[in-house]
């Protein structure tokens, strides 16, 4: 079998042309599954070859950059000139998927390959009433509805580290493409697509929007008397999950069954009330133990329990992910470098094994397409 | 007709069947409860598919459940009512465009039932832990007995292998195992979970994904497949630039509440009322003279201390009083918008009524008015899909629980009206949950 038909998406042909943590996480989902995508770079370099975090102090080496585009090959191509745009239409009339930012000249593509879908991918998209505004993770988290509910009733509220609105857009333009690819093998019709990051972080958030819409209540940040109990323990911090029938379970499981009949606790009104109380005494019980110990007991027991990982242990401690061989190793110029494992596992169409992100220009390296 | 057949009490509708979308003519089954499976079933039926919510009335589906803590906000009116089970906003939200089959895989004539359902399906998708559906005599060799060709995507919380495979699992604890957790934070140590549980939706999405990947290679090869989609190694994508790179230094980033190492300011501000904010971003120079601009603050763009990137860094402190007086003066939306149209990154901190008055997301049609029979009309948040030629709007409200049963058992099936009734009178399709 060639190895286009191992992977599900081996038939296809992607211009990455995004330019953004979205647009390029999309095709980077592409490449995993099979597509193979040419990231089409301005000559100044991907604008995400200069974006943090950098693997040294002066900012060469973004790992970010390596992260979005493994599986990739690159091309050069200034668009401004005539030979690049040349390039860019010969490229266009090969390629079923081109990902694009918001304001690119669709129609050169379309008239290069009409048989090309075509997915925007930007911050607020092309019309409406916000399309200039400038789109950042903070941004969008703050105007998602998410934000105004992480953190502290008494604090600000949090955004949270990261770019996790982009990628998620570039997951769901990853969806959008191929709905367009099953449409277009079905009727033959090609057509165009988009995504804006900061639509797809207001559908992440919790439905406060339908709850003030039934009745014009709102949740306030860090009132909402979840049952989470979040303690620190000898070696780091843990969360658990109290469901209503498994109180008596938990407190056991703590090695602390006096709690169960306290009537601070006994009851669910009480205990809600309460809570914070309780919580105390879960930290005095927890904070000499280690935590793995305390979530193995309570997981025994069945209840929803996890320790809180900090991104270095999930790299280099963390037992279930080595057993998963979740983390895979990519040869580079520079040598073996980490990469994490697939998003998800298909039984008859694997995930290709990823190969280094491209320099400038750089065909993809390794094992053929 | 043998017999009279006696109606279950929630009424029995027949849906129309959608054309013309990207999954029209598929049909998805799904085993899921609360948010991440529901939500990705939701996608699959925003998209055209016919999803097929099962929800035994002796389990209903969590975010169906009266929840004593939550209680009353969570229902219409805050009133929860006789069948406060069809009136639940969790539910409802995530199940939009769906059909619900109130089916007992474990009463008479259940099993038998769901393997004629999977072998009218092209997918299944399910959020239990790993080996829910072996234990139910339906292992994927059996699916696949039943429908050669069947699309499977589990979506377990750690995948179905390893030490914590068994591990129950709710998305504010799956943040944690995904790193997200442990770098959200004031500043002081303690790691921040988040509100909504940010791992479900995430989960959704690429459930979702993972399902239209095994649909188009079976569209193309008439091959099926089983897809493990755990939710959290899918999170951990989202944060994948942090977690590589403390893997290869053994550093963890650097937590500051909404503060950046390298940009500022970077942080919200406070506005006229109660917890009410606006998020500045500015990273390049340009935006920052712009924020002076917009502020009045002649003095600050000028002042050396604040001149690069990294000296604003260096001085958070002193820059965000100003910043903070200019705007503790004016309205979040007013400020975000000042502040945008110089150029400078910025947005209101949104609290629900701020997502159904946005003017950007009612031009996207974000927020649809849809009728519930025991719910009434109101606002459903939608999904981000947008296609020129097969537009995907939301087409009807969340069903009441086992509102297909009949159309599910008749039409699809092809069962008789006393098959049915016998299978409502032996309890495996009922439309009053257990109390």
């Amino acid at each position: 079998m060639s190895e286009s038909s191992q992977h599900a998406l081996g038939f296809i042909r992607v211009l990455d042309l995004s330019e953004s943590v979205a647009g390029q996480y999309c095709c980077r989902m592409l490449a995993d599954y099979g597509a193979e995508v040419v990231l089409v770079e301005p000559p100044s370099g991907s604008a995400t070859r200069r974006m943090g975090p950098f693997r040294d102090a002066d900012g060469a080496d973004s790992v970010l950059f390596f992260h979005l585009n493994l599986n990739k090959s690159s091309v050069v191509v200034d668009q401004a000139s005539q030979s690049g745009s040349a390039l860019l239409a010969e490229l266009a009339k090969a390629a079923d998927v081109a990902v694009v930012p918001a304001g690119f000249d669709r129609a050169r593509l379309r008239r290069a390959n009409p048989r090309c879908i075509i997915c925007v991918v930007s911050p607020f998209g092309e019309d409406g009433p916000m399309q200039h505004w400038r789109g950042t993770e903070m941004i969008y988290q703050a105007m998602s509805g998410s934000m105004t509910h992480n953190g502290r009733h008494d604090r600000p509220p949090l955004y949270g580290v990261g770019q996790r609105a982009s990628y998620c857009a570039g997951v769901a333009a990853y969806s959008s493409i191929l709905s367009a690819l099953m449409v277009r093998e079905r009727t033959g019709v090609a057509q165009d697509v988009a995504i804006d990051i900061a639509h797809t972080a207001s559908s992440m958030t919790y439905p406060f929007a339908l709850q003030y819409s039934y009745n014009g209540t709102f949740e306030e940040r860090g009132m909402r008397g979840q049952p989470l109990v979040e303690v620190t323990t000898a070696d780091g911090w843990i969360a658990i999950w109290i469901r209503a029938n498994q109180f008596v379970p938990t407190c056991e499981a703590l090695g602390a069954p006096e709690l169960a009949t306290d009537p601070r606790f006994a009851t669910d009104a009480a205990r809600k009330e309460n809570f914070p109380a309780f919580i105390a005494e879960v930290q005095k019980r927890v904070a000499d133990r280690k935590g793995s110990e305390v979530v193995n007991t309570l997981q025994g027991r069945r209840v929803v329990a996890a320790c809180c990982f900090r991104p270095s242990q999930l790299g280099r401690e963390v037992e279930h992910l080595k057993v998963r061989d979740f983390w895979q190793t990519v040869e580079t110029k520079e040598g073996p470098r980490l990469a994490l494992g697939p998003q998800f596992r298909m039984s008859k169409t694997p995930r290709r094994v990823p190969t280094a992100a491209p320099a400038p220009g750089e065909a993809r390296n390794g094992g053929g397409r | 007709m043998h017999e009279k057949v006696k109606l279950s009490p929630a009424s029995q509708t027949r849906p129309e069947s959608s054309t013309g979308l990207p999954l029209s003519g598929f049909r998805i089954t799904e085993l899921t409860t609360a948010w991440a499976g529901p939500m990705a079933g939701r996608i699959l039926a925003c998209l055209g598919a016919e999803v097929v919510h099962i929800e035994p009335a002796n389990n209903i589906d969590s975010w169906r459940s009266y929840t004593p803590l939550l209680l009353p906000k969570r229902y219409p009116d805050q009133q929860g009512g006789e069948r406060r089970y069809n009136r639940a906003a969790l539910f409802n939200s995530q199940n939009t465009d769906k059909l619900s089959f109130s089916l007992d895989l474990k009463a008479p004539g259940g099993k038998e039932a769901f393997a004629d359902l999977i072998a009218k399906s092209d997918g299944l998708i399910t959020n239990f832990t790993p080996g829910m559906l072996g234990r139910l005599g339906f292992s994927n060799e059996e699916l696949w007995k039943i429908k050669s060709d069947l699309c499977i995507v589990e979506m377990p919380a750690y995948g179905n292998s390893g030490v914590m495979r068994t591990w129950t699992a709710l998305g504010p604890t799956m943040e944690q195992v995904a790193g997200m957790t442990a770098i959200i934070g004031y500043g002081d140590g303690r790691p921040v979970s988040t509100g909504p549980a940010y791992l479900d939706p995430i989960g959704a999405f690429n459930g979702s994904a993972a399902m239209l990947t095994a649909l188009l290679h079976r569209q193309r090869s008439g091959e099926g497949q089983h897809v493990e989609m755990p939710q959290v190694e899918a999170a951990m994508q989202l944060i994948g630039e942090h977690l590589i790179l403390a893997a290869e230094t053994g550093r963890d980033p650097v937590v500051n509440g909404n503060r950046l190492p390298d940009a500022a300011p970077h942080d919200v501000f406070p506005c006229i009322g109660a917890d009410e904010w606006v998020a500045i971003d500015v990273t390049s120079d340009d935006e920052w003279k712009a924020l002076c601009r917009v502020i009045g603050n002649g003095a600050m763009a000028s002042d050396p201390r604040f001149a690069t990137a990294a000296q604003r860094a260096r001085h958070q402190d002193q820059l965000a009083e100003p910043i903070a007086a200019w705007s503790s003066a004016r309205d979040k939306h007013d400020a975000a918008r000042q502040l945008q149209d110089a150029g400078v990154p910025a947005a209101a901190v949104y609290k629900a009524n701020d997502t159904l008055a946005c003017p950007y997301l009612n031009a996207r049609a974000f927020s649809m008015p849809l009728d519930h029979p025991e719910a009434g009309r109101h606002l459903h948040q939608g999904l981000p899909y947008r296609f020129e030629k097969t537009p995907v709007p939301h087409r009807r409200a969340a069903p009441c629980l086992g509102e297909h049963n009949h159309y599910i058992l008749r039409d699809v099936l092809g069962k008789t009206d006393a098959e049915i009734a016998d299978l409502e009178a032996a309890g495996t399709i009922r439309s009053v949950p257990d109390a």
